[in-house]
């Protein structure tokens, strides 16, 4: 991996649209190359940060830098991003390549070398051979592709990416996210992506921002955001998650619906709430907690059953499935186990 | 059953097709035919005279450049101002838009006779002109080229900036920002992505002003006087004062195939723009 990216850093950032606040005290470090991920619900404020980032708006308040350089009074021009937008925002009237080649020809780069480095940018997302035809004559993953290019072109040491794939469909965004991950690997770009789509986001950053109400929730590495959700917002929005409530609690234990009596380290305090991913739930033969399959999904690679437990609590398993053997029926007996260091405590 | 249910649909058509065929082109037919009657049958002395006559030519020269200019003028005043209407709130444009438009609830003939008092001998513009001391004498505004021209624009132009403004409208507010972050200052990002886009609605208003100048005959007549003869002039004198009806018919079917071959010139100049398809008035 080239090291050819930029630093990008927000200091406390303040947008207000009306009586709306879109950032709050926004802050938020990216490492050279590091490909980032603003993930969070519409009206959450990570539009607002990328177009603060690109300059389409102006910061009310706090800086923003590149590099360690301010660039508040940087005209969008200038600011040398890279960027793919949701709607493709291909230039209808202009060709595959000519749309490639804009950035270079702003520029004011050599005739030749644009050519030349415009078809390069197409060959790296295989598009060569369509360089000839216009926007409206291609699919939509192949306009995307064609937008991944210009942005790609001029090589930015930043590029921004606003839910560049949430208007195709699941197989071409899957087959994508890949290819976009190993693009931006070569290239070595800092990337800031914008999505809602947490397994978009799963799979393809280095670390996640969770926002939500214009301020960052969590920020970690897709792991610990699935491993340590920081709230049960984020237990919730990140994979499929057993949230169980927490009732009455002493020095050593809680009592949390469905699983009973859990103990308590000593020095930690009381949680909201209690995490448990239906993947880490294991069937036992006796010394689990007894429960009752109420619906067996059959999923392809894995069988989900959702089962109650005696308390009346609803807690969903997955196991994966194990060809020539029958799922177990509705009203079958099991025993969920579990282990206490796979437990979530959710403080809010 | 589907096939039934179009017939219905396009008996709905009826009647305009039928309003159509006997008050437009049954006397569009006449016309064709009677450029070709003369006093003992059929000839091609009427057609024939359109090129011998040095007066239909010269007449016909005058009033394509007439219709040139009036356009180009047109849309040299409209665009800007379409450019504005199509930067504004959606509601602060159609109130606009209702301004632009006031001018037709008046008719062509006042408005008309309202320059002619305005720019009179003793007229409003005139009198200005004294009263400030720029001027001696009366300037000689009326039964010129001049009135002819802004007489013309001003009862055009909002036919050239209605179809400019819904251009503009539907152009990807994103294709400017996407130009601007791949580094086009304002103005380069106007004139390589705007402007280009913004083409196909100001064509459609330059091609619909162009065949309207074609046959203007109130305006020019009235504020361009006897010397500045167009075609529409010309074909009155010979219906009205010389009942030469033929070389009339002649010449309004020559009026015809000209306004016929402006669109098939631009349908062959955009054909192979997606657009220009819809003439830029919606997508």
């Amino acid at each position: 991996m080239k090291d050819t990216g930029a630093t990008i850093e927000f200091r406390n950032v303040r947008k207000e649209f009306g009586a709306f606040t879109a950032l709050d005290n926004f802050c938020l470090e990216v490492g050279a190359g590091e490909f980032m991920t603003l993930l969070g619900p519409s009206g959450s404020g990570k539009t607002t940060a990328l177009n603060a980032l690109a300059g389409f708006i102006d910061v009310g308040q706090g800086d923003i830098l590149i590099d360690g350089i301010s660039i508040r009074q940087t005209p969008t021009e200038k600011r040398n991003i890279g960027m793919v937008f949701q709607s493709y925002s291909l230039f209808p009237h202009r060709n595959v390549l000519a749309n490639v080649s804009f950035p270079l020809q702003m520029r004011k780069m050599h005739k030749a070398e644009v050519r030349q480095r415009s078809m390069k940018a197409l060959e790296m997302v295989q598009l060569a051979e369509l360089a000839q035809r216009m926007p409206h004559e291609l699919s939509g993953g192949q306009k995307q592709r064609v937008a991944i290019a210009r942005a790609l072109v001029f090589e930015p040491r930043v590029l921004l990416m606003d839910e560049p794939l949430g208007a195709l469909d699941l197989k071409l965004r899957e087959s994508l996210q890949l290819e976009l991950k190993a693009l931006q690997k070569q290239i070595g770009s800092t990337v800031i992506f914008v999505t809602h789509d947490q397994g978009e986001a799963l799979t393809l950053s280095d670390r996640i921002a969770v926002m939500d109400q214009g301020e960052i929730q969590q920020i970690c590495t897709p792991q610990e955001l699935y491993d340590q959700p920081a709230s049960t917002f984020i237990a919730n929005f990140i994979g499929s998650n057993n949230i169980l409530r927490v009732g009455g609690a002493d020095q050593h234990s809680i009592q949390v619906e469905g699983l009973g009596r859990i103990p308590l380290k000593p020095g930690t305090e009381k949680p909201y709430a209690v995490g448990l991913r239906p993947e880490l739930i294991r069937r036992t033969e006796s010394d689990g907690v007894p429960a009752m399959v109420e619906q067996t999904i059959f999923s392809g690679e894995a069988i989900r059953y959702i089962a109650r437990t005696e308390d009346g609590t609803e807690i969903l398993l997955v196991e994966p499935r194990h060809p020539g053997e029958a799922p177990l029926a509705a009203g079958q007996s099991i025993a969920l186990g579990f282990d206490f260091e796979n437990l979530i405590f959710l403080p809010k | 059953m589907k096939a039934k249910q179009n017939w219905r649909l396009m008996a709905l058509l009826l009647p305009a097709i039928a309003l159509i065929c006997v008050l437009f082109l049954n006397p569009l037919v006449g016309v064709l035919i009677q450029s070709f009657v003369g006093d003992d049958g059929f000839t091609l002395k009427s057609i024939s005279k359109l090129w011998t006559s040095r007066l239909a030519r010269v007449v016909l020269e005058r009033t394509f450049w007439l219709a040139f200019t009036v356009t180009v003028i047109c849309l040299l005043v409209g665009y800007p101002a379409a450019y504005y209407m199509s930067q504004l709130r959606p509601r602060k444009r159609a109130m606009i838009t209702y301004l632009v438009l006031l001018p037709f609830w008046i008719s062509i003939l006042i408005r008309t006779y309202t320059w002619i008092i305005l720019l009179g001998r003793e007229g409003l513009v005139n009198n200005a002109l004294q009263w400030l001391g720029l001027t001696e004498q009366p300037v000689q505004f009326l039964y010129t080229n001049f009135a002819v021209h802004l007489g013309m624009v001003q009862i055009l132009l909002p036919i050239v900036i209605l179809p400019t403004v819904a251009g503009m409208v539907n152009i990807d507010g994103g294709l400017i920002k996407a130009a601007r972050v791949m580094g086009a200052s304002p103005i380069r990002a106007f004139w390589s992505v705007f402007f280009p886009l913004s083409l196909s609605g100001a064509a459609t208003g330059g091609l619909i002003c162009f065949i309207l100048s074609l046959g203007f005959y109130v305006t020019p007549t009235l504020l361009g006087g006897q010397k500045s003869l167009i075609i529409a002039n010309l074909i009155d004198l010979q219906v009205h004062k010389t009942l030469n009806w033929g070389f009339a018919a002649a010449l309004a079917t020559a009026l015809l195939l000209a306004t016929l071959l402006c669109l098939l010139i631009f349908w062959l100049a955009t054909r192979n723009r997606p657009e220009f398809a819809t003439g830029g008035l919606s997508r």
